[in-house]
C-alpha cells in the first residue's frame, strides 16, 4: 500500500474535483482511495509506505500520444519534413542495430518520465528492443513498427507482428504492441488494407502519421486521387483504436471522417511548428467531437520531450494565428494531456479516481513559476499548471503503483550511465548511418534550404 | 566577494563578432569586467574564486528587452489585450504600493535570474521600489514609468523625471532609468511630444509599446488618422535609444519609418500569441536591417519569466503560421536574446569579450536536453540553447561580476521569503483593487 498525503489532489475527473487537503491511496497498480487526506488515511490499512507530497500537487501522469523514440536531437533543425526524413530519419532508423535503440530508449524514457511523462505511444523499429528498455524504466509504453512498402527497407507487418506477439501484455500488461504505419507516401492500398487487417486480427490498434503536410496531401492526391484520410477511410484503417498523428491540413470531408469513425486524434503543435508543416485545425476537430490527446512527435523533430511545453504552445499558437485570447484554457489542456491521451489508447489511466490504474505524479508549488498561487483556487492552479510550469517542476512519478522517480532521483535506471550510451550510440550511427551534418547549412545563410 | 573570477574549463559560447565557441576555455572577470577569454589562459588562481565550468557551456547573460514586473500570474488567461488591460493590468497597477512592488519585483527578478536573464527593460510603476529590489538582488536594470494621459490614473512625465534623478546610475551604473509610455490608446501627441523632449533633457532612451494589436491600430487611425508607428515618429519618438516593444501590425511605411530613425525593437512572440494579438512580422522587420531582441512581457500575459522559452517560441511561431522551417534558425535567435537585446539598451554586454561588462551566465550540459551532444559541435551547441533547453539548467548567474546564483541557488536573496512576501502581496492588491465593471 503506497500513500501520497499531504497534497492538492487534481483529480481530472468528469466534475474536475481538486481536493485542497487530500491524498492518494494506492494498493498494487490500482488508485483505492481519493479524496480528502482525513478520509483516504481512515480508507488506509496499517503501514502504509508514505510519500509526502509537502503540498505540491497530485495528478495523474501525462500521456504522450505521438512519440517516437530518437537519438539524434539537435541535428536537423531547419529542413523541411521531407529531407529531414530522407536525409535523417531514414538513413539513421535503418542503421541503428536494436542495442542502440535500447540505448535511445532508455534516454527518451528517462526524459519523460522526469517531465511527468507516464506513458508514450512510441512508434520507432526494434520492439524488443523498445520493451526491455520500457520494462526497465517502469514507464507505461504503447510499442508499434515503422512499417512501409518493402522497397523502402523499412519495417514490415511480419515484423510488427513478431513484435506484438513477443512483448504485447508484457511487464504486467504495462507494454502493449499495435501496428504502426510510418505514412501514405511509403504505402500502397494493399499494405493499408493488410495493416487494418492484421491490427484487427490481433485485437490491436494502429498508429500511424496521417496528414502531416501539404507535400502529403498532394502525394496522396496524385497516387490516389483523394486525400489522405479519405484513403485510410477506405482501408479500414480508421476507428477508435487507431491514433492518427497530426491532422494538420484536414478537409471538412475529412474531419467528418475521423468523427464518423470514432478515429484518435494526436496533436503535435511544436513539431509541426518546428518542421515548418502548419497548425492543425485542431479547435474544429474539438468540436466536431473527436478526441484529441498531445504529443511531443520526437526530440529530432522538436527537441525536447517536455510535455508542459506542447500545452502552452499547442493553446499559445491556435490564438496567434486565430488572433482570439479565449482559445484552448488551461482546462482544455490539462484534459487534452492527460485524460484525452489515455481515452484514446483505451487505458484505465489519465484521471484519479478509486479503481483506475495508479499513475501518479506529484509536482512542486514552492517554486517562483507557482508564485503567487491564491489558496483553494482552482482556476489559478490549472492556469500554473498548463501556461507557467514546465517539466523541471515534477518532483516524483509512480507508474502502475511503483515509484520510478522520486525527489527528482531516477529509482530504475543510472541516470549518467544512460546519457553517456546514448553520446556513444549517437556517433556511432551517425558513422554507420552516414548521415551528413545537416545543419552546416547554417554557416552559410545562402545555402539555407527554401522548399 | 573577491574581485576576480576564474571559470574555466568551460565550453565559452562568446557571441562575438567570429561567433567564435572555445572548447574547453576560460573567461576571467576583474571588478565589473571580462578581463580575459580563451583556451591558454594562465591566471594566479590564489585569492580568486574559481567556478569550475566542466560539463557547462559559459555564455553571455540574456536580456529581456521588453519587461514588467508582475504580481498576477494567472489571474487572466483568456482575455483579448485591452479587455484584459482595463480588468487585470490597470486595476493591479493603480492599487499598487511601493512596498508592493519592491516585493513583486524581487519575485520577478529572482525567476529571470534563476533563467539565465542578466538584463531586465522593465516598465512598471513605483520605480523606488524597483530600483530597491534591483540593487538588492544584482540584476541589471533599465527602468521605466508607465505614463500615460491624467484621466487614466497611471504615471506621468513628472513621476518619471522624478524617478531618474533618484535612481538612474545607481548600483555603479547598474540601475538606468528610461522614459516609458503604456502606449498611444492612453496617451495626446502633446504628451508623446513631451516625452521626446523630457528624454533629451534627461539625456536617456524611452520604452513604448507599440503596434501590439489590431485594435490599438484602429483607434490610433481614428483618433490620429494614421497607424502608430506614423504617429510615434511624428512626435518624435522613434529614435535610436527608443524600444518599441510588440510591433505586430507594421505596415511596410511603419517598418520603413523604424528602420529610417534607428529604432529598436522588441519581439515578444508568447505574449502576442497568448493575448490573441497576433504574430509580428519579423523575417520582414529583420530584412530591413532592423535591430530585434525578444521580451517576455510580463507574467500576467505569458506566465513565464523563461527566456528561453520565448526564444524557441520566436523561431516556432514563424515557422508554424509561413510554413517554413527555414526560419529563425538557432544562433540568429541567440543572438537576439544576448547582444541585440544588449545592444537595443546600449549596454557593454551580450558578449564575452575582454573589456566588456561581466555579465556571465553557465549552463548545465549534463543532462537529457543536451544529450546526445556531438563532440566540439558548435552548431549542435547552438540548438540545443534554442530548441531544447529551458531556464532550469542555468546552473550560474553572475551580474556586474558579482555572482547572484551559484549551483542553482540564489546568493543574494532569500528565496522562501520572496514567495512568501510577493503572495501576500498579491492578495492584499487583490482586496483593493477596483475592477470597472
Amino acid at each position: 500500500m503506497l500513500l501520497i498525503d499531504n497534497a492538492i489532489v487534481v483529480t481530472m475527473n468528469d466534475d474536475h474535483d481538486v481536493h485542497f487537503d487530500g491524498a492518494v491511496a494506492i494498493d498494487g497498480d490500482r488508485i483505492v482511495a481519493v479524496g480528502s487526506s482525513a478520509a483516504v488515511r481512515a480508507h488506509v490499512s496499517d503501514g502504509p509506505r508514505v510519500i509526502d507530497a509537502q503540498r505540491g500537487v497530485v495528478m495523474p501522469g501525462l500521456v504522450d500520444l505521438h512519440f517516437h523514440t530518437a537519438l539524434g536531437r539537435g541535428w536537423i533543425d531547419n529542413l523541411p519534413l521531407t529531407r529531414s526524413l530522407d536525409e535523417f530519419w531514414y538513413p539513421v532508423i535503418r542503421a541503428i542495430e536494436p542495442e542502440d535503440v535500447s540505448r535511445a530508449a532508455r534516454l527518451s524514457y528517462l526524459e519523460s518520465i522526469r517531465c511527468g511523462v507516464t506513458t508514450v505511444n512510441d512508434m520507432y523499429r526494434h520492439i524488443d528492443a523498445l520493451a526491455s528498455a520500457a520494462e526497465e524504466t517502469g514507464i507505461r509504453a504503447v510499442l508499434s513498427n515503422v512499417v512501409a512498402d518493402g522497397e523502402h527497407a523499412l519495417d514490415t507487418l511480419a515484423d510488427n507482428e513478431a513484435g506484438f506477439r513477443s512483448a504485447n501484455g508484457a511487464a504486467e500488461g504495462r507494454i502493449e504492441v499495435r501496428v504502426g504505419i510510418e505514412w501514405l507516401p511509403l504505402s500502397s492500398i494493399g499494405l493499408l488494407h493488410d495493416a487494418s487487417a492484421l491490427a484487427a486480427d490481433l485485437g490491436s490498434g494502429v498508429h500511424i502519421h496521417l496528414n502531416e503536410s501539404v507535400g502529403e496531401v498532394q502525394n496522396s492526391l496524385e497516387r490516389f486521387g483523394r486525400r489522405p484520410t479519405e484513403v485510410a477511410y477506405e482501408c479500414g484503417l480508421l476507428g477508435p483504436n487507431t491514433v492518427a498523428a497530426h491532422c494538420v491540413w484536414l478537409s471538412d470531408t475529412e474531419i467528418g471522417l475521423m468523427r464518423d469513425t470514432g478515429t484518435q486524434i494526436s496533436h503535435n503543435p511544436t513539431s509541426n511548428a518546428k518542421l515548418g508543416v502548419g497548425v492543425a485545425r485542431v479547435l474544429d476537430y474539438r468540436q466536431a467531437g473527436i478526441n484529441v490527446g498531445l504529443g511531443h512527435d520526437s526530440t529530432e523533430g522538436v527537441n525536447t520531450g517536455d510535455l508542459f511545453e506542447v500545452m502552452k504552445f499547442a493553446s499559445l499558437v491556435q490564438r496567434a494565428v486565430r488572433m482570439d485570447a479565449d482559445l484552448l484554457g488551461a482546462s482544455d489542456l490539462l484534459e487534452m494531456a492527460t485524460r484525452n491521451g489515455s481515452a484514446a489508447l483505451g487505458h484505465d489511466t489519465g484521471i484519479l479516481a478509486e479503481g483506475k490504474k495508479a499513475d501518479v505524479i506529484v509536482i512542486d508549488l514552492d517554486d517562483l513559476g507557482f508564485t503567487p498561487l491564491v489558496p483553494g483556487n482552482r482556476d489559478h492552479l490549472y492556469s500554473h499548471l498548463a501556461f507557467a510550469a514546465s517539466g523541471r517542476a515534477v518532483r516524483t512519478v509512480v507508474i502502475d503503483g511503483v515509484p520510478v522517480m522520486e525527489d527528482r532521483e531516477l529509482l530504475t535506471v543510472d541516470e549518467d550511465e544512460v546519457m553517456a550510451e546514448a553520446n556513444e550510440a549517437f556517433v556511432r550511427v551517425l558513422e554507420k548511418a552516414g548521415v551528413r551534418f545537416v545543419q552546416a547549412i547554417m554557416a552559410d545563410p545562402s545555402e539555407r534550404d527554401r522548399p | 566577494m573577491s574581485d576576480r573570477i576564474i571559470i574555466k574549463n568551460g565550453t565559452i559560447v562568446t557571441m562575438n563578432d567570429d561567433d567564435d565557441v572555445l572548447f574547453g576555455g576560460t573567461v576571467v572577470i576583474e571588478g565589473d569586467r571580462i578581463t580575459q577569454v580563451g583556451m591558454d589562459v594562465t591566471v594566479d588562481e590564489a585569492g580568486a574564486t574559481v567556478l569550475d565550468a566542466t560539463d557547462k557551456a559559459v555564455m553571455p547573460g540574456l536580456v529581456d528587452l521588453h519587461y514588467h514586473t508582475a504580481l498576477g500570474k494567472g489571474w487572466s488567461d483568456h482575455l483579448p489585450l485591452w479587455e484584459y488591460l482595463e480588468t487585470c493590468w490597470y486595476p493591479i497597477i493603480r492599487a499598487l504600493n511601493p512596498e508592493e512592488a519592491y516585493w513583486a519585483a524581487l519575485a520577478s527578478y529572482s525567476e529571470s535570474i534563476k533563467c539565465g536573464v542578466t538584463t531586465v527593460n522593465d516598465m512598471y510603476r513605483r520605480l523606488d521600489g524597483l530600483a530597491r529590489a534591483a540593487e538588492e538582488i544584482g540584476i541589471r536594470a533599465v527602468l521605466s514609468n508607465d505614463i500615460a494621459d491624467d484621466e487614466h490614473q497611471l504615471d506621468t512625465l513628472d513621476d518619471n523625471r522624478t524617478a531618474y534623478e533618484r535612481s538612474n546610475g545607481a548600483a555603479n551604473g547598474r540601475i538606468e532609468v528610461y522614459v516609458g509610455i503604456e502606449w498611444l490608446p492612453l496617451a495626446s501627441e502633446g504628451l508623446l511630444s513631451d516625452a521626446r523632449k523630457l528624454a533629451d533633457d534627461l539625456d536617456t532612451g524611452i520604452h513604448i509599446h507599440l503596434n501590439e494589436s489590431l485594435t490599438e491600430v484602429e483607434n490610433s487611425k481614428e483618433r490620429f488618422g494614421r497607424r502608430p508607428t506614423e504617429v510615434a515618429y511624428d512626435c518624435g519618438i522613434l529614435f535610436d535609444r527608443c524600444i518599441a516593444a510588440h510591433c505586430v501590425w507594421l505596415s511596410d511605411k511603419e517598418i520603413a519609418l523604424m528602420r529610417e530613425t534607428g529604432t529598436q525593437i522588441s519581439h515578444n512572440p508568447s505574449s502576442n500569441a497568448k493575448l490573441g494579438n497576433g504574430i509580428a512580422r519579423v523575417p520582414e522587420i529583420l530584412a530591413a536591417g532592423i535591430n530585434v531582441g525578444i521580451g517576455h512581457d510580463a507574467a500576467e500575459c505569458n506566465n513565464s519569466r523563461d527566456l528561453f522559452e520565448v526564444m524557441k517560441f520566436a523561431s516556432l511561431m514563424h515557422r508554424a503560421s509561413r510554413v517554413d522551417p527555414s526560419l529563425q534558425q538557432a544562433p540568429d535567435v541567440v543572438r537576439m536574446a544576448t547582444r541585440n537585446g544588449s545592444a537595443a539598451l546600449r549596454h557593454e554586454t551580450g558578449e564575452l569579450t575582454v573589456g566588456k561588462k561581466a555579465d556571465v551566465i553557465t549552463i548545465d550540459l549534463g543532462n537529457q536536453m543536451f544529450t546526445p551532444l556531438f563532440p566540439e559541435s558548435k552548431a549542435h551547441l547552438y540548438s540545443h540553447l534554442v530548441f531544447a533547453a529551458n531556464g532550469s539548467a542555468v546552473n550560474t548567474t553572475i551580474v556586474d561580476g558579482q555572482i547572484l546564483y551559484r549551483e542553482h541557488e540564489f546568493t543574494t536573496i532569500d528565496q522562501g521569503r520572496v514567495l512568501h512576501e510577493a503572495n501576500v502581496a498579491f492578495r492584499d492588491v487583490l482586496d483593493r483593487m477596483v475592477v470597472p465593471t
